[in-house]
């Protein structure tokens, strides 16, 4: 009997406790909102296939780009990989039968769920044109959109992060079974425990920022507005603040995922655990002093760009870390390039790439240039999905036998991580050229000579559209034909795969002691369970 | 037989008391004394000392575990670090806006 | 006469022992509270860089605020921090009706805390002091006053709602106290939140009340 079958009623899921039941809750969620955020990616992108602002009006490609961007950050990359595989995997690999607090855990999916319905009212009533970042003044006080609809949505769904934050440090603390120290944690752990460390010291920043900014809106007072003696540059640090480390909660638990799948697909331990550990600890913690390298430009203090710059510099060491040691991992492995290894090695080479070229912008002399550009769309557009969707999408074909008991076909899986790899470089490469060139974001019309790589870029987007709706057909079609999973079908070390796919509602059926660390293979690539 | 808490522990928290209010006075006294750029951290200083004292004797803080300990202040120094950054920034930029209208003008340029 | 004692809660999945669960309690708690650390910190942050522009604006409406009032209440929630203590203890040695009391006079003076507040922001609006087109003219004269008054009634206001969740909790918890249906440690984390509240005003205090006094 799993979590799966246990009950069955509508009841027993919109009310449970179980931290399985509750990630699948937030894994349709997410899955929603992936496509809503990606309609309005799809009309963007067909909009710019021609020069001129033929498609929709420049103020309705405001709201488009708008409702893109806070979508996909707030509703679907910062919950992701966290609400999903964080939440049913994080007592599975610890060895203990929920988190800290069930009770909250469902709050947290309810108030993701308002959050998400307030936003989505906003949107549907007539949308918001700001941006997802909201400047002042004209978000405070010019704009025309449902801004503040929009940012009770965005604060509402903060407290769902928040919720998830406290629960997942707390549990990594006091729950442990027993002989899981800190250094047999796996490093997914890891990096959860960082990620939570941002959920909850940076969003409330934001969500005080909302308010503010809703408060501007709604009784005319002057706190970002320049008339009335208030800075609009304090909107943007109060923002920045919790927005830089958010590019961090969407890309950390991604980090970790990497590791876990390159050890077990190459059938060795990580290279420098301890490294990679206390890295994914560091990129949080330095995550936090670089925000305003999204003011260079803006009117800050040309010293204090000048410490954010070097600073920036300095929270690349720990990522290039990991990429170092996972490299080494690889090293003399027995690679079995099934599909969550091609979307794991993906992600090193894209994130690698997005890396880099968040460097070229650190630098204050490049980044006056490119700057509001389609070179930075291309950077974070590397890294958080050729990054964080790809290692999404390794960690949902890697689980997924233990979440549903599945097995899903292998042979289509490997297409559609191919696909997705090709279209994603075709969609944004060129846009490293468009924005070198001088083409600006949040642009719906463009001189003509930009023409063939926006034309390549919405070529690319069409098959990266394509790709991304096979896993629906082919994990939706495991669910009622898959071959029933083994409990280990991967041979991997970690406590998730010492129970049945998918594990019952107690999560194991009698408690582990863990005996070693993780990624314990032998020299013939055979996984050596930290349990047994 | 009624139970209390032991005498000591209400002691405890009866001279904490005491001391938070003989703090109250002194801050509320000496910020009518001209000590000029001196008034305000002198007040921070003396808030600073009560919470110590709050987040001590009636949080508990004391008796704490060492990661409890570090929850409570993980807020105050990462507040710091928002602080400090900004200041880098406003610390340094010299130029005001425009010095405020009445909002009922209307007037936009 | 023997006080009743409710019978101890059971472990709840996913703890082993009550001593674990409460750890993990004490722990949540003081991680929601650095959260609220951050929450407020927005807005001591937005003060800090206002009064830094328009430090003689902040002075003189900073004069305006009712230091009286302002001391009779910092003193009321001290006091009610020293009540609400005294409330954990009684708590903790399994003295539910002195639990129940002491929670009952934290409560009440929190609401005499609002109280004294609400007639604070009552005066404040009569002289104008409300940023808009009714603010004082001889205030609006200088810069950075409406500023001050915007935070002012931003910080307190936040502060009074947080205030007013302390007081439906605090009645809650006196309730069940009487009941004898409760856990100490959720006395003690209501405490905490309580104590979190003070400590917030503490701070508050000397920047919207102790400012511009000085000659």
């Amino acid at each position: 009997m799993s979590f799966l079958n246990a009950e069955n009623s509508l009841r027993s899921w919109l009310l449970t406790r179980d931290h399985k039941r509750i990630a699948m809750l937030y894994f349709a969620s997410i899955t929603f909102f992936f496509f809503v955020g990606g309609l309005a990616a799809t009309l963007i992108r067909i909009e710019l296939v021609t020069a001129a602002g033929d498609l929709v009006t420049a103020d309705t490609y405001d709201r488009l780009f708008t409702m893109h961007g806070v979508i996909m950050v707030w509703f679907f990359l910062i919950p992701s990989i966290p609400t999903t595989f964080g939440n049913f995997m994080l007592p599975l690999m610890i060895g203990a039968r929920d988190l800290a607090f069930p009770r909250l855990n469902l709050i947290s999916w309810y108030l993701f769920i308002a959050g998400g319905l307030v936003t989505l009212c906003a949107l549907i009533f007539g949308g918001i044109d700001t941006g997802w970042t909201f400047y002042a003044p004209f978000a405070g006080v010019y704009s025309n959109g449902y801004v503040v609809l929009g940012v009770v949505g965005v604060f509402i769904s903060g407290f769902s992060s928040i919720a998830t934050g406290i629960n997942f440090i707390v549990t990594i603390h006091k729950l442990r079974a027993p002989g899981m120290n800190w250094y047999r944690l796996p490093l997914f752990v890891w990096s959860l425990y960082a990620t939570s460390v941002i959920f909850v010291m940076a969003t409330p920043v934001l969500a005080m920022a909302l308010l503010m900014l809703a408060a501007e809106r709604i009784f005319g007072i002057g706190l970002f507005d320049p008339k009335l003696g208030g800075d609009p540059l304090l909107w943007q640090h109060l923002f920045w603040f919790y927005s830089h480390p958010a590019v961090y909660i969407m890309i950390l638990p991604g980090l970790g995922v990497a590791s876990e799948l390159i050890s077990t697909f190459s059938r060795k331990t990580v290279f420098g655990y301890k490294f990679v550990a206390w890295a994914s600890l560091a990129i949080a913690a330095i995550g936090f002093l670089v925000w305003g390298h999204h003011m260079f430009v803006s009117g800050q203090a040309m010293y204090a760009s000048i410490i954010f710059s070097f600073l920036s510099y300095i929270v690349a060491v720990p990522s290039a870390i990991k990429v170092f040691n996972w490299t080494a991992t690889i090293h003399k492995g027995r690679i079995h390039l099934d599909a969550p290894m091609i979307y794991a090695l993906g992600f090193v080479g894209l994130f690698t790439m997005g890396g880099l070229t968040g460097l070229f912008l650190a630098a204050l002399a490049i980044d006056v240039h490119v700057t509001d550009t389609y070179f930075v769309v291309a950077h974070f557009h590397y890294i958080m999905v050729g990054g964080s969707v790809t290692a999404f999408m390794g960690a949902l074909h890697y689980w997924w036998p233990k979440m549903t008991g599945r097995l899903y076909n292998e042979a289509w899986a490997r297409v559609a991580a191919g696909l997705i790899f090709f279209g994603f470089n075709l969609t944004f490469f060129p846009q490293f050229i468009l924005g070198w060139l001088g083409m600006p974001r949040r642009y719906h019309e463009y001189p003509p000579e930009f023409q063939p790589w926006h034309v390549l870029s919405s070529a690319g987007a069409a098959i990266l559209a394509i790709a991304y709706l096979m896993p629906l057909f082919y994990l939706g079609w495991s669910l009622f034909r898959g071959r029933p999973a083994p409990d280990n079908p991967w041979g991997a070390t970690g406590l998730e795969w010492q129970t049945s796919s998918p594990p019952p509602k107690h999560n194991f059926d009698t408690p582990p002691r863990v005996m070693r660390a993780p990624y314990d293979y032998d020299e013939d690539g055979v996984a050596r369970p930290q349990n047994g | 037989m009624s139970r209390r808490p032991p005498p000591s522990v209400r002691r405890t928290i009866i001279f904490a008391w005491a001391a938070l209010l003989l703090l109250l006075a002194l801050t509320a006294g000496l910020a009518f004394l001209p000590l000029g750029m001196f008034s305000l951290p002198v007040s921070l200083l003396i808030a600073v000392a009560k919470v110590v004292i709050v987040m001590a004797l009636f949080m508990e803080l004391r008796h704490a575990s060492a990661i409890v300990r570090t929850a409570a202040f993980a807020g105050f120094f990462w507040l710091s670090i928002l602080m400090t950054l900004v200041a880098a920034d406003y610390g340094v930029r010299m130029e005001r806006h425009l010095p405020e209208r009445p909002a009922s003008t209307g007037q936009r340029d | 006469m023997a006080e009743t004692v409710p019978a101890p809660a059971p472990v709840v999945e996913p703890y082993a022992t009550t001593a674990q669960q409460h750890e993990a309690a004490t722990l949540g708690m003081w991680i929601f509270l650095a959260t609220e650390i951050l929450f407020f910190g927005a807005l001591f942050t937005a003060y800090a860089v206002y009064r830094h522009w328009f430090g003689q604006g902040f002075a003189a409406a900073g004069s305006h605020t009712d230091i009286m009032l302002g001391s009779i209440n910092t003193a009321v929630l001290l006091t009610s921090s020293a009540v609400m203590a005294l409330a954990v203890e009684s708590a903790k040695a399994g003295a539910w009706r002195g639990a129940t009391a002491l929670l009952g006079v934290t409560a009440l003076l929190g609401l005499v805390f609002l109280a004294i507040k609400i007639s604070e922001w009552h005066s404040e609006y009569t002289e104008h002091l409300l940023p808009g087109a009714h603010f004082s003219p001889d205030l609006q004269s200088i810069p950075g006053t409406s500023l001050f008054f915007t935070l002012y009634f931003a910080m307190t206001g936040v502060h009074a709602l947080h205030l007013l969740i302390g007081i439906i909790f605090t009645t809650t918890l006196a309730i069940r106290c009487k009941r004898g249906n409760i856990r100490p440690a959720l006395v003690e984390m209501g405490g905490l939140y309580w104590h979190f509240i003070d400590v917030v005003w503490i701070f508050l205090f000397p920047l919207l009340y102790l400012n511009g006094r000085a000659g």
